[in-house]
């Protein structure tokens, strides 16, 4: 079902979590625009997805959802509505308020945004005592639960592991307990798998997929790589230098490329990739015809 | 063994000594002919990067020989060794190319250097064919002159492939080579080597994390896994029939634009296949 005057062919059936109208970035300093008009809607459980290169405004993008952008970076123009809650008059207290009960993220370096010299397990029922209100044996035991629900193997022995005690897949999982943790309805992921091997990589995202699933998350998932993003994804905007060049439906936006960069994207798998052995929508389109 | 450009013959590798001693490598075989495109696919810690060592003769082999070019690189005296990188039979271009060009030297002289180490053409020589492998990697002379960080992160490392040639090496690794890169850049290093294929016999060797990324311009595909080779075909059956668990597996997980080509209980079944063997 298609309503009109939505974002082209993209289904509208419930409340978004997350709207964005035109959102603009600008850089105070440098007195230059960074992000020239994002705009999205996203559903519960649904997951859209963001695809770009350094400098493209994606993680930017993020930040703002998240309240985070580097000093002197602001938006400027359009508007950020989470939870129905327009986000441009919030105070600083008001943003954590929302983090990680409303929205979370995880990021590339997940070994970054952990104690070295704390268990893991600990820095999470820590999370579950301050700000779900949580005693500390419940908390021990609900963190325990949510290693078990990312498919964490043995979560009583990771709980007491250290940061360099694990490998980069068990951090980004750990990083995913935590975020989900508060029970957010919005998950950002930028670039979370990006440094991970390629098996590693597909047991992270099918994670997500699973998450978005079971527990009606909504999830923002933003790579560089334009077939990370089409296995999750239901939308998907392609992003450079701070312009979405191309937004629409993965299924449309792989078949029909309609920018030059989106055919780029496209033509180094088909040319490059695996798909070179295997058929793409595209080459499906093909022997349609 | 002469026809063969690269000879590997029941490698064993070990790092360290006593309790700390750990096998990187165990009994890897492989021959690879003049002219061929191997894609070395495996996970971190898999043995890729020994392995790339052991034929450049800097690998502590335990079992086992390396022979490139008919010559054995596996237990070189430290002379031997240097006399053997003098000739740029092999050469090496980095994941990323500030490692393998000084950031004090102009783009001109770094690109000349290898000529110079190996000592056999006058000035005049060596600059001509520094223009000439600049052209070749499609780099604008004006930017000879350059240092590295005035270059992007493409042109940087046309740079580093451009001063791996230079030589006219017979065997060229090259490590995750595009993985740092943009799209726009990926496709341009990419079509590079494709046409490196055609015009010249240069015998390329292609390590990558990654299936997707050495699928294109590779014809045979090498898998190590656990320091062990688990694989080794045509790249087109490795990815339409892959044989090894591990293999299947890294298939079924790369990213592709087709739907469905993997789905996820189909990965989990993998998963548990590969556990199992």
């Amino acid at each position: 079902m298609t309503i009109p005057g939505s974002s082209e062919g993209v289904t509208v059936t419930e409340d978004a979590v997350l709207d964005l109208q035109d959102v603009r970035i600008h850089n105070d300093l440098d007195d230059v625009e960074l992000v020239h008009g994002v705009s999205l809607r996203l559903g519960r459980g649904r997951v859209v997805g963001i695809v770009g290169e350094s400098g493209s405004g994606k993680s930017l993008t993020c930040r703002a959802v998240l309240g985070i952008l580097p000093e002197l970076i602001e938006v400027s123009g359009g508007s950020i509505t989470l939870l129905g809650r327009d986000t441009a008059g919030l105070s600083p207290a008001e943003w954590t308020a929302l983090r990680g009960a409303s929205i979370g993220a995880v990021f590339q370096d997940p070994a970054s945004y952990l104690n070295p010299s704390i268990p893991v397990g600990k820095q999470l029922s820590e999370v579950l005592r301050v700000r779900g209100g949580l005693r500390r044996k419940e908390a021990r035991a609900r963190a325990v639960a949510l290693f078990e629900a990312v498919r964490l193997r043995d979560p009583e022995r990771v709980y007491d592991r250290y940061v360099h005690e694990l490998s980069g897949g068990m951090l980004q999982r750990v990083l995913i307990a935590i975020a989900i943790s508060l029970e957010p309805e919005i998950l950002i992921a930028d670039e979370a798998t990006t440094a991970l091997d390629a098996t590693v990589q597909a047991e992270i995202l099918d994670l997500l997929a699973e998450l978005t699933e079971r527990l009606g998350l909504a999830l923002v998932l933003v790579s560089h790589d334009l077939a990370v993003v089409a296995q999750l994804c239901d939308e998907v905007l392609v992003m450079r230098d701070g312009h979405v060049v191309e937004q629409g439906p993965t299924e449309r936006i792989l078949r029909a490329p309609r920018e030059e960069y989106t055919r780029l994207l496209v033509a180094e798998h088909e040319q490059y990739g695996l798909e070179r052995y295997l058929r793409t929508p595209a080459a499906r389109e093909l022997e349609n015809v | 063994m002469s026809e063969h450009i690269l000879g590997i013959e029941a490698l064993d590798v070990h790092f360290g000594r006593g309790h700390t001693r750990t096998q990187a490598l165990s009994g890897v075989s492989l021959r690879v002919r003049p002219g061929e495109a191997v894609g070395i696919i495996g996970e971190s810690g898999a043995g890729k990067s020994t392995l790339a060592r052991a034929v450049l003769g800097l690998a502590p082999v335990t079992g086992g020989s390396v022979h490139v070019v008919g010559r054995d690189v596996s237990r070189l005296s430290r002379r031997g060794r240097r006399a053997f990188g003098r000739e740029g039979l092999v050469q090496y271009v980095f994941q990323d190319p500030l490692r393998s060009l000084d950031p004090d030297l102009t783009v001109r002289t770094s690109v000349a250097e290898p000529l110079q180490i190996r000592g056999d053409l006058v000035r005049a020589e060596i600059d001509e064919a520094v223009r000439r492998q600049f052209r070749d990697v499609e780099l604008d002379e004006s930017l000879l002159d350059r240092y590295p960080a005035q270059l992007s992160g493409g042109q940087r490392q046309r740079v580093a492939i451009a001063r791996a040639l230079v030589t006219g090496p017979r065997l060229l690794i090259l490590d995750e080579p595009v993985s740092a890169l943009d799209s726009a850049n990926r496709v341009r290093i990419l079509q590079l080597l494709a046409r490196l294929r055609e015009t010249t016999d240069v015998t390329l060797l292609f390590i990558s994390h990654d299936l997707g990324s050495v699928a294109g311009v590779t014809d045979r595909t090498v898998v190590l896994y656990g320091g062990r080779l688990v694989e080794d075909g045509p790249t087109a059956r490795v990815i339409t029939a892959p044989e090894h668990p591990y293999t299947r597996l890294l298939v079924g997980s790369a990213p592709t634009l087709t739907s469905g080509a993997a789905d996820r209980a189909h990965r989990a079944r993998l998963r548990a296949e590969l556990l199992a063997s």
